[in-house]
């Protein structure tokens, strides 16, 4: 028994301290790591010539766009994309501090911080969370490198990508703050027609862009078989947008349309990829109708038992929101529903407005709409019991006459007789009028 | 023999496993390195020396407007306060809140009892069932003010009385008085009679669902008042302060004829608020030796330079 415990001492004493444990893994202590990232991470971020391109996602997928300048003082000037008068440069504070992780905390209110505000009123999100955004960012060094900083929110998950911006950008930011970012999000405002097409290297490629959501999708032929590829997008200060995800179409890789100009006289929207010059023109048709689109997109209102919102509503003949109905009484949004109740007993879709942000008003919709073979659905309204024409059925309350006669203006057009075709990018769909695409909305989930 | 070969290892071994982890002496300089070790750090701007040179230096008093999660509440969804609000909020603050109390209590008692941190978000702190915190503290020492980016008082550009009068009077100061209330009492307790003016009436944690104007048909000065004892002291307090004795007195008298829900007449409401009111008065003399209607008078006229 003796020998045992000899034998484990013996043991237990050549085995008991094994030195290099003393030493930390690293070669560093954890101190002296976290300096050394943060101090790196603060010289990159001032002494970044070109400023930072930002991209923000928030928690309810919203992306935005912003250009910071930070210096060594603690303080960013910053412009933002989505903000009302975020093109002027705004000065606030920041500082990076180690948390569990080393951190970049945007630490007194700026455009980020908007976006990031519990209160709905200050940004259109949920009351105690707003659009879910953060101003307090994880950095993690070894998910970096040199193109990027990639940051996440630490409360909401949300991500800002940094990308680091050229010495045109900060004199254009410097000069003029973020206008010229405007102007290709202006695209949509500028055309009558929904569908865009210009002409690269004898080839044409279609582009249909959703603003609101920095999304684009380009459409080209490639051995006469046709191809689509879809990026999100930010704009720089000097007017170039950045594709997040390069295009390549015919040999090709497009990362940025670059020099965005709008000719007011010719009103038309030129830009430059890969040093070539393109206009984009208007075209009454897409260069190939996406036959199933219309379904799908129906279809996951109704498996989702959710309904689509447009924040914009219709766009028609170049004017947006033509019929007013953003301007209706408590307006929150354009909604349509696939199957959302029973009129006299047949289920019927809907498709109405939301107002005060809980408030229904939503006329009924034969469900489903007609799906035709050449990839349209058209809209039928469900009359009132007596089916006299002038009269309706509904779901929610009446938001009184007068609103009730300026949403039917919408109402008549959704039930226009050609019906829409539909264009997904993304998780959004514009319903397009089959017509000459001269009208539209956009429907975000 | 072989015993005393294993003696000897055994010896060895002990020997040696007793000196073996000698390690070298901590090095406690390294402690210097870490990160962060002192506090937060930052370029010091305008702001930051206004605010040292109004609050710290004569009362000891920090403002922390630069956003620091580990102040609040992790749970919540709250921004920093903007930059440019930081300044009018406070100067607003010494003049109706600080000066008059220093005036009448003097700065020694004024220094000696005031909370020593307050803590600024942006926006509101948004409660689950639907209300809205404006303001919390912590021990006597630390106030949090939700809010400060709605600040308008007289004078800013977009200001308009009807809506922004009562959140610089209702979400900055009666929060402040009320808190201060608190530490008063905590020091020195208040009357018992204070408890036995209309005990019966007391909502608890119901009172998120009684409106100011029936809480007062009960004898209370606010819904909140109604929480519990501490706290119907101290809103008391606070009301009287914000609202002036000529306030308070059209306080009581708007208290509309018949009985409340709870069966108070008119007039029952009435004797109860001024019997806290005198109670409240009585307890300033006794225990501080300060003449309220004096604080009152000077806290109104300072908060009305602002409305």
């Amino acid at each position: 028994m003796k020998n045992y415990i000899a034998i484990l001492i013996l043991l237990l004493s050549l085995t008991a301290c094994r030195r290099d444990f003393d030493k930390t893994i690293f070669g560093e202590t954890p101190d002296e790591r976290l300096t050394k990232t943060l101090d790196s991470l603060q010289s990159r971020l001032a002494n970044e010539p070109g400023g930072w391109n930002g991209f923000l996602t928030t928690g309810t997928g919203l992306r935005a766009g912003f250009y910071f300048v930070f210096n060594n003082n603690n303080r960013v000037s910053m412009g933002s994309d989505i903000v009302t008068n975020g093109s002027r440069p705004k000065e606030s504070s920041y500082r990076l501090k180690a948390l569990q992780q080393p951190c970049l905390i945007f630490d007194t209110y700026s455009y980020l911080h908007i976006l990031a505000d519990p209160n709905g009123d200050v940004n259109g999100g949920t009351d105690g969370v707003g659009l879910q955004s953060d101003f307090e960012f994880a950095y993690d060094p070894s998910a970096n490198n040199t193109d990027s900083i990639v940051l996440i929110g630490r409360m909401h998950n949300s991500r800002l990508v940094l990308r680091p911006g050229s010495r045109q950008d900060r004199n254009a930011f410097d000069a003029a703050g973020l206008d010229n970012a405007f102007v290709f999000d202006s695209l949509s405002k500028r055309y009558l027609n929904y569908f865009k097409q210009f002409v690269l290297a004898g080839n044409p490629y279609e582009l249909v862009v959703n603003t609101r959501k920095k999304s684009l999708k380009m459409a080209w032929r490639e051995g006469g078989v046709y191809r689509e590829a879809m990026s999100y997008y930010y704009t720089t200060p000097s007017g170039n947008v950045e594709l997040i995800t390069p295009v390549r179409a015919n040999g090709m890789t497009v990362t940025s349309f670059r020099d965005v100009q709008w000719d007011n006289g010719r009103t038309l929207m030129s830009f430059a990829i890969n040093g070539q010059r393109v206009t984009l023109t208007g075209f009454a048709e897409p260069m190939q109708t996406d036959l199933a689109a219309p379904r799908r997109w129906w279809q996951k209102s109704k498996d989702g038992d959710t309904y689509w919102v447009s924040a914009t509503g219709f766009r028609v003949n170049g004017v947006n929101d033509a019929y007013g109905i953003s301007r209706l009484a408590g307006y929150t949004a354009l909604m349509y529903a696939a199957e959302w109740g029973t009129v006299r007993g047949t289920t019927t879709d809907c498709f109405g407005y939301i107002r005060n942000r809980t408030q229904l008003f939503a006329p009924a919709v034969v469900s489903p709409p007609n799906f035709t073979n050449d990839g349209r659905a058209v809209f039928t309204r469900v009359l009132g019991a007596s089916g006299d024409p002038g009269t309706f059925s509904f779901f929610g309350t009446s938001p009184g006459q007068a609103s009730i006669n300026t949403f039917f203006a919408a109402m008549t057009k959704l039930a226009e007789p050609r019906g829409y075709l539909f264009v997904q990018i993304f998780d959004t769909y514009d319903m397009v009028d089959a017509v000459d695409a001269t009208s539209w909305v956009s429907w975000e989930p | 023999m072989k015993k005393t070969i294993v003696n000897i290892i055994v010896a060895v071994s002990v020997v040696a496993a007793i000196s073996s982890c000698g390690k070298d002496k901590d090095d406690l300089n390294a402690a210097d390195d870490l990160l962060g070790l002192g506090g937060d750090t930052w370029q010091r701007t305008p702001i930051d020396n206004w605010l040292y040179d109004s609050l710290v230096r004569p009362h000891n008093i920090q403002v922390k407007y630069k956003w620091d999660q580990s102040e609040f509440d992790v749970s919540k969804t709250l921004v920093p306060p903007d930059e440019t609000k930081i300044i009018p909020i406070w100067s607003m603050l010494r003049q109706a809140w600080i000066q008059p109390y220093v005036d009448v209590l003097g700065l020694p008692f004024f220094n000696k009892y005031s909370p020593k941190l307050f803590v600024l978000s942006g926006d509101f702190s948004y409660n689950a069932n639907g209300s809205i915190t404006l303001g919390t503290a912590e021990g006597g020492r630390k106030i949090v003010l939700y809010g400060a980016n709605h600040f308008l008082v007289k004078g800013m550009t977009g200001y308009t009385a009807s809506r922004d009068s009562s959140f610089v009077k209702t979400f900055f100061l009666q929060t402040i008085h009320h808190e201060f209330g608190h530490i008063l009492h905590q020091t020195i307790m208040y009357p018992i009679e204070f408890k036995r003016v209309n005990p019966g009436l007391f909502s608890g944690n119901n009172w998120i669902n009684i409106t100011d104007a029936n809480a007062r048909r009960d004898g209370f000065v606010t819904a909140y008042a109604s929480s519990g004892y501490d706290d119907d002291f101290v809103e008391t307090i606070a009301i009287m302060l914000i609202e002036g004795k000529a306030g308070f007195d059209a306080l009581i008298n708007r208290i509309p004829a018949g009985t409340s829900g709870n069966g108070t007449t008119q007039a029952q409401a009435q004797t109860y608020l001024r019997q806290k009111e005198a109670l409240v008065v009585g307890y300033f003399r006794q225990a501080w030796n300060i003449d309220f209607y004096t604080l009152q008078a000077r806290c109104r006229t300072a908060l009305e330079r602002f409305i």
